[in-house]
């Protein structure tokens, strides 16, 4: 077998330098000349990293003045270690697992371990820059930390840089071993779903370790539990801490202790997966299309599809986005890695919110006042959601087959638009407002249950047909580039005058029965409104989407 | 020189390649012929080392493919049917790239890569971005970058995708030198003229195995058909072409989209 070839094991310099060299030059000119877009952005590179700075520097803000600066050690690098974790859920398919250039390099004389090695330092050095942008504002705002020496923020980004570089080897090592054990036609089957678990499982950790943290000590907030410091956050805030606190010595050589095992393991496990790396990307690219029959007959079975199947959509273009985007869903796997995975979210707040007993009628509560509860988060994921579902519902990994759109350009390309938004909305975003009913009838009377999923849903609505106004690329059309993901996120601080919105007509809707119907009768104005006004402006050509380069 | 021995490729239930065996010696130009799905590309790729097989052997210039795969590696130049590239380089810049992974010295690879471009008239496009690339010169650029490192087996898939015509009379030319030069040519395609024409000898595969393999010659006296279209047809196909055509127009002319 290929694998066995001893030659596969070693790692050629030259190679290894030429393959990397390339691939950043690519990733570079991909981020100025993307080729499927029409206008020239600031490349989502810049977007993200100017994101990244601003999230950093906000949590060092809101930790700096209450937070001991083990505490605050231990919550940034849990953060870090949160946003690491994110950046290879959301970039390893695309880079490690799923290369897309196997067809330019399988056949040169490349050993497996050159390719693996040439693969992960691209992605390191790709989240490393991320990190080092996200940890810098922290490290900054650590100076006003009170019992610390000016030498601190060094010692602080230098650590939160190598717990970024545990967690990214550990992700990595994960997925690759994936790849290893599991045979890639389950793999690719199940990828979203392994997305999604390891999504949920990064922000119930970092929920948990941040709320577990927390205990008032004096004036001050200090490191409540001393068990976190045997997680992997702890083991980093502990070199921090034994830096200015030589008594923690302890600490420091049981923390050190813990990571020289882990990086002998990495080395270890890197190095067996690196000499199967090119055989197994190699097995899964070559299944051809005819080795996969009968599955589409199945998966046409779908709940949704037979749901659907019969509903009558007048217009032929609605119809066909409509259907489009229900198939996709079901099938390609680019469309559910690019939608379905960080819809956790909003899920783990939700199961937040029932484990603290922080899902209260709106009713009842008293209108925003001090602190953050599950309630007023809700709109925010609700836009998330509603957010990543339109903006990631353009990318698709067969872009090329936008080629229709130019052949035979569409009739009204609003409505076909409004075909696939419809079917998002309702196999993506109805699923949550379902969830959302069900767990509000638990929590408070059923009224009041449907009054504020109605009050959610016509936020939602509102928010979608905003976002509508600005969206012009035609569903699935475009390719998307490596970090666009990420950086796709920097769109979250569109967000944020949304949220404050909802804050101001929550505080009015909730005042009584008369206020809530009357603000829900403006929401409704409103959506109905956008929804018009984007309409009219799209069909008269106002507004154009972009088909062609 | 290839060889082939019971080489078999399953995925689950399905054969894709069911134990082909042939040798093809170096100075011969080989066309592997068959119909979508017949398993061409899996016979290709297990031959470039890109995909292990599930049985049997296979050598190239023999190296074995699976036990010293960079060494087949090295002595083949390959042409995918995708005719992938990095698209953001330059011509220049790809093709030093595959050289470089190829460890050829700097300076000889920068004379070849100029002399190869002029063979294709790429000369004055060596240093643009390949972004604006019409199909035929990118396929060049594949091209040449199979040939740059001076392999003694070529294995082409669907070479002439995008060439124009006076590009496709320069590729069929340079096969046969390189193969009169003692080079083994393999080369998969649909267009059975080229085949025709090009070939010394052709292999015919369908539903992954050998149904035929010999010169055209033989293969038309042995079918009793006078073309090689003729002689794929009667090996690959037991539909009656005309009536499914005739079938087909009709429903085409019979309905459409509302004017």
């Amino acid at each position: 077998m290929i694998h066995q070839a001893p030659n596969h094991a070693k790692i050629d310099g030259r190679q290894f330098r030429t393959l990397l060299r390339i691939s950043l030059i690519n990733e570079w000119r991909r981020q100025w000349n993307p080729g499927s877009q029409k206008k020239r952005h600031l490349p989502v590179f810049f977007r993200s990293l100017i994101f990244y700075l601003i999230m950093g520097f906000s949590l060092g803000a809101s930790l700096v003045t209450r937070a001991s600066p083990i505490l605050y050690t231990l919550l940034c690098y849990t953060y870090f270690m949160m946003m690491a974790g994110f950046a290879v859920i959301l970039e390893c398919s695309q880079v490690l697992m799923i290369p897309d250039d196997l067809d330019i390099l399988s056949h040169r004389p490349v050993s497996s371990a050159t390719f693996f090695w040439a693969r992960v330092t691209h992605m390191l050095i790709f989240i490393m820059i991320f990190s080092t942008v996200l940890c810098a504002g922290p490290a900054v705002v650590s100076l006003f930390l009170y019992g610390i020496s000016g030498t601190f923020p060094v010692i602080f980004i230098i650590t939160a840089l190598l717990s970024v570089l545990f967690t990214a080897a550990l992700m990595m090592m994960f997925y690759t071993l994936l790849l290893r054990l599991v045979q890639f036609e389950k793999l690719k089957s199940l990828i979203t779903v392994i997305q999604f678990f390891f999504i949920l499982v990064l922000i119930f950790l970092y929920q948990w370790i941040a709320r577990s943290s927390w205990g008032m000590d004096g004036t001050q907030f200090q490191l409540k539990d001393s068990w976190l410091r045997w997680l992997p956050p702890g083991w980093f805030a502990a070199m921090v801490e034994s830096v200015y606190r030589p008594e923690s010595f302890q600490i420091y050589v049981i923390s050190i202790s813990a990571l020289a095992v882990s990086i002998v393991i990495f080395i270890l496990g890197f190095r067996h997966l690196s000499i199967n790396y090119l055989q197994d990307v190699a097995q899964q690219e070559a299944v051809p299309v005819s080795a996969k029959k009968g599955k589409s007959s199945r998966e046409d079975k779908s709940f949704i599809h037979l749901f659907f199947s019969d509903i009558r959509i007048r217009h032929s273009e609605t119809r066909a986005g409509f259907f489009l985007a229900l198939q996709l869903l079901r099938r390609d796997r680019s469309v559910k890695l690019t939608l379905l995975p960080l819809m956790v979210m909003p899920f783990v707040i939700l199961i937040w919110g029932i484990i603290e007993s922080d899902i209260i009628d709106p009713f009842m509560m008293p209108a925003f006042g001090g602190g953050t509860n599950s309630m007023q988060l809700l709109p925010f994921f609700i836009a998330f959601l509603i957010f990543m579902t339109i903006n990631g519902s353009v990318y698709i990994r067969d872009w090329e087959a936008r080629w229709i759109f130019q052949s035979a350009p569409l009739e009204s390309p609003d409505r076909y638009w409004r075909g696939a938004r419809a079917a998002l909305f309702t196999a993506v975003v109805s699923p949550f407002y379902l969830l959302l009913f069900i767990v509000f009838c638990s929590q408070f009377s059923w009224i009041h249950a449907i009054q504020h999923t109605v009050y959610l849903l016509l936020l939602g609505l509102v928010f979608m047909s905003f976002l509508s106004i600005r969206h012009r690329a035609l569903p699935f059309s475009r390719k998307r580039e490596h970090g666009e993901r990420i950086g796709g996120m920097s769109f979250l601080l569109l967000i944020v005058p949304f949220q404050i919105a909802a804050v101001l007509i929550h505080l009015f809707a909730y005042q009584n029965q008369e206020t809530w119907f009357l603000s829900a009768g403006l929401l409704f104005l409103l959506w109905a409104l956008l929804e018009v006004w984007s309409y009219r402006m799209k069909n008269r050509g106002w507004l154009q989407f972009e088909v062609s380069d | 020189m290839i060889k082939l021995q019971q080489l078999t490729k399953t995925y689950g239930d399905r054969i894709a390649v069911d134990h082909v065996s042939f040798t093809v010696p170096g100075g011969q130009i080989c066309g592997y012929l068959g119909p979508n799905g017949a398993g061409k590309t899996t016979t290709v790729k297990m031959l470039t080392g890109m995909l292990p097989p599930t049985s049997g052997s296979a050598w190239i210039s023999g190296s074995d493919v699976q036990k010293q795969t960079l060494d087949v590696k090295r002595q083949i130049g390959y042409v995918p049917e995708s005719g992938a590239l990095y698209q953001s380089l330059t011509p220049l810049e790809y093709l030093q790239f595959v050289g470089r992974l190829h460890h050829m010295d700097e300076s000889e690879l920068l004379d070849r890569i100029h002399d190869f471009a002029a063979f294709f008239k790429l000369g004055d496009h060596l240093n643009e971005s390949m972004q604006s690339f019409s199909k035929g010169m990118k396929q060049k650029v594949v091209i040449l970058s199979s040939v740059l490192h001076n392999p003694e087996v070529i294995c082409l898939d669907e070479p002439l995708n995008g060439l124009d015509a006076n590009a496709a009379l320069l590729l069929k030319t340079l096969l046969r030198h390189l193969a009169e030069q003692g080079k083994t040519v393999f080369y998969c395609s649909h267009i059975l003229e080229v085949v025709e024409n090009l070939c010394d000898r052709v292999v015919i595969i369908n539903e992954g195995r050998i149904v035929a393999d010999g010169s055209v010659g033989d293969l038309k006296s042995m079918t009793r058909q006078a073309s090689l279209e003729g002689v794929f047809s009667q090996l690959t196909s037991s539909e009656d072409t005309i009536a499914l055509a005739k079938a087909l127009s009709q429903k085409i002319t019979s309905t459409g989209v509302p004017q």
